[in-house]
């Protein structure tokens, strides 16, 4: 494995991703050749390995390294299933389950789906949206079982996949399955998967955010009109200066909820803070993309230009593991049962 | 990347959290003793007098100062917690907060030894009030067009001018004030003014109260009729002023009352709908502790830094645009929540009245201290376009 420490972690994946999903070549890609190079080398390099605990075929990353890692990822819009396998390969991990080699898909049922295991390990039930659903080599399941929540492998020969696209342009297919799972076991620290894959998503969209805000400054600096550039004009520096807020809001959500997980905390704290990073990141990516976009002009507007890479994506990871609703409903109820005293110990024990 | 906006993951270390439950059992007998309402807005002075002494007592007022004016050295984050505890609670700071956040500091860093000696105690035992004194009827967000003068005498200065929207001055002590002591340059407009101490009992001195648009008095208008200062109250530089600013600008725009000033909003909303299982109250409720969690952490992480000895100006600007804009957007987000409540489901009379206070001073919170314009202006400075 070429990766040891934590910085080179990252180095190494940015030049992979530099190398394979340079932003400018992969807009210009519109059928995705540059996928299969990409996930080869993000997978010879150990980069699907991230969350997995060393004793269990990991890298030697501690957790909040790996959402590091996914958010170094969201800087180039990655579009493979990098964070996905990784998130599967962990839910096997940490519920005692063999390792799995190859591309492997989470299936998170809630908000949009439900899938059941019974006594004899059979599987049955639907996900509605799943990110790159076609493209697994085995989905890793959270199901509900008779004694509680399970893990399941499960092979996509008894799934039935239906395909469909998500608002960047990729895969976004609907799963059903009814079948025997390869192999299954109880959840344990994987149930915890649902806020995993929301802390993951939320890390991918506030580093895309971190490239929009520098693409938009840089070419705010250099873009001239009225004989000066437009950086000079207040408006636009407003502009920015909001871009820049939103970008900083969401990296340090989906950074204190990274820590949150990789410090193991559970409970309300950990509802807090996965929940207001999938929220504050949505939020984000919404308002985020739409100044970079007026930043831009029309050519932020053309497929030939790479900013549609980190908006249509930002805008489309918002969809997947729970929506800005989904969570901000769950925190919602949470806090309006407690009473104001109550949230104020919630948020400041954090 | 180019642009390096990193708020890392600070968590406040076990020592502040024991301390936290301090100050809430603190808080809590001062409740219970009668010493203060958490629901009313304006406390007689003897009430913030008398809270304030509880509060010195405990060593909770200059806490992070040197230990030879009477502080007890403690870290920026203790104090970050002991604040957020006092602002959670709507405790009545009045007396000392602005001492403790920005006076005291400023003195250390910049004011004569026989200042530090004498007045910085004083804060510490909650005996002296502080208010600001910037702003001018000519003079807001442009700070250096302002024009109240302090001349040259023997021994000392002079002031002439008047000072406007200063908040507390009618039961200030001191006031730390930005004086014209020369004409700005051509090369630099911000060249010449200086700041200086003042006492509020000098001579000379006339505080006449506005009344706002919540009813209430909170700030006025200072004259200034040829008032002396002794030469040991200058702070820092003759003419340059500008060049005191910056840092303590991170001070006073990171710190949670940025985003927890309608607080009470939130309390009042919360009794209201305890419980409910509407799913809209609770998503949008939702939304709001998403963002609500969110400044917070960053704002502690601006501590961290503050406590780290670096100079956070553009995290805090930030900190604090993010924090009023959403401070200042409680009042009508929570309208159009508690509007889907059954009305005979809570006391919508005492709701009304206690929300109309937060309605009615919202607008304030995106304007004193920097409004949204100079602190985007920063923000933009900081991402290297101006
Ligand atoms: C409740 C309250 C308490 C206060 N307490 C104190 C106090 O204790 N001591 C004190 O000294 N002052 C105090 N102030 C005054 C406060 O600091 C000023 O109101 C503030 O700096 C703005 O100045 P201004 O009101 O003169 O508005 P102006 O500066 O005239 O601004 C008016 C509008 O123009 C915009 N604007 C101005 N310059 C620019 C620019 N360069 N670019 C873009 N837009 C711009 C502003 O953003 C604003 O929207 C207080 C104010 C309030 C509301």
């Amino acid at each position: 494995m070429a990766l040891d420490s934590d910085d080179i972690h990252i180095a190494t994946a940015e030049r992979i991703f530099a190398d394979h999903a340079d932003l400018q070549a992969v807009a210009h890609d519109r059928a995705g050749n540059y996928k299969a190079a990409l996930w080869q080398a993000v997978v010879d390099n150990g980069l699907t390995l991230a969350m997995l605990p060393e004793a269990s075929g990991g890298v030697g990353l501690s957790l909040d390294q790996a959402f590091d890692l996914l958010r170094a990822a969201g800087r180039w819009g990655i579009s493979v299933p990098l964070a996905d396998t990784m998130l599967a390969g962990w839910a096997l991990a940490a519920a005692g389950l063999e390792p799995r080699e190859g591309k492997l898909l989470p299936l998170v049922p809630a908000p949009r789906g439900k899938l059941s295991i019974d006594a004899a390990g059979r599987v049955t039930g639907r996900c509605a949206e799943v990110a790159f659903g076609r493209e697994a080599e085995a989905f890793v399941a959270l199901c509900d079982g008779p004694d509680g929540p399970v893990i399941a492998l499960l092979d996509p020969s008894i799934c039935q996949i239906v395909e469909g696209t998500s608002l960047a342009f990729e895969p976004l297919d609907a799963v059903s399955v009814d079948g025997v799972a390869v192999s299954s076991a109880p959840a344990g620290g994987a149930v915890t998967l649902p806020e995993m894959a929301a802390t993951a998503r939320a890390n991918q969209i506030a580093g895309a955010l971190e490239t929009m805000l520098d693409i938009s400054v840089a070419y705010a600096i250099e873009r001239k009109a009225f004989e000066r550039t437009i950086s000079k004009f207040q408006a636009v520096q407003h502009l920015l200066a909001l871009l820049g807020e939103e970008c900083a809001a969401a990296v340090a959500a989906a950074v204190s909820a990274g820590d949150t997980l990789a410090r193991g905390d559970s409970g309300p704290a950990l509802l807090l803070e996965v929940a207001a990073a999938k929220v504050r990141c949505g939020e984000a990516a919404e308002q985020a993309s739409a100044i970079a976009h007026q930043v831009h002009g029309a050519i932020g507007f053309t497929a030939e230009h790479p900013l549609h890479r980190l908006t249509l994506n930002t805008l489309a990871w918002r969809e997947d593991y729970g929506t800005e609703a989904h969570w901000a409903l769950a925190l919602g109820k949470h806090v309006s049962a407690g009473g104001a005293d109550a949230l104020w110990s919630l948020l400041s024990d954090r | 990347m180019s642009i390096s906006l990193r708020f890392d993951p600070v968590r406040l270390p076990d020592y502040c959290q024991d301390l936290r439950q301090e100050v809430r059992a603190f808080i809590a007998e001062q409740v219970a003793q009668g010493v203060f309402d958490p629901n009313v807005e304006e406390h007689p002075f003897e009430a913030l007098d008398g809270f304030a002494k509880a509060v010195a007592a405990k060593g909770w007022i200059g806490m992070a100062w040197p230990r030879e004016y009477g502080g007890q050295e403690r870290s920026f984050l203790e104090r970050y917690v002991v604040n957020e505890e006092m602002l959670a609670a709507r405790a009545p700071t009045r007396r000392y907060f602005v001492a403790d956040r920005q006076s005291g500091p400023t003195l250390i860093r910049y004011a004569s030894e026989p200042i530090k000696a004498r007045v910085l105690p004083q804060i510490i035992a909650g005996n002296a009030t502080f208010c600001i004194g910037m702003s001018e009827p000519n003079s807001g967000s442009d700070l250096f067009a302002a024009q109240a003068k302090a001349t040259k005498v023997d021994g000392g200065w002079r002031l002439n001018g008047a000072k406007i929207w200063t908040s507390g001055a009618q039961f200030a002590d001191y006031m730390i004030g930005l004086f014209r002591t020369s004409a700005p340059t051509k090369e630099n407009r911000r060249h010449g003014l200086t700041s200086f101490l003042v006492d509020m009992r000098s001579e000379g001195i006339q505080v006449n109260p506005i009344r706002q648009i919540t009813g209430m008095y909170e700030f006025n208008e200072v004259q200034f009729d040829n008032v002396f200062l002794p030469d040991d109250n200058l702070i820092g530089e003759i003419d340059g002023a500008w060049k005191q600013a910056t840092s303590e600008l991170a001070y006073e725009r990171s710190g949670p009352e940025r985003f927890l000033e309608t607080f009470g909003a939130m309390r009042a909303f919360l009794a209201a709908v305890q419980g409910s299982d509407d799913p809209r109250i609770n998503e949008g409720l939702g939304r709001l502790i998403a963002q609500l969690h969110t400044m917070r952490r960053m704002s502690v992480s601006v501590a961290g830094m503050l406590e780290a000895g670096r100079e956070p100006v553009t995290e805090s600007a930030i900190v604090k645009d993010l924090g009023t804009v959403w401070d200042k957007a409680l009042p009508k987000e929570l309208r159009g929540l508690i509007s889907l409540m059954d009305y005979d489901s809570y006391d919508v009379a005492a709701y009304r009245e206690r929300m109309d206070y937060f309605t009615r001073m919202s607008t304030k919170l995106t304007i004193q201290g920097g409004t949204t314009e100079i602190l985007r202006g920063i923000v933009a400075r900081g991402l290297g376009l101006r």
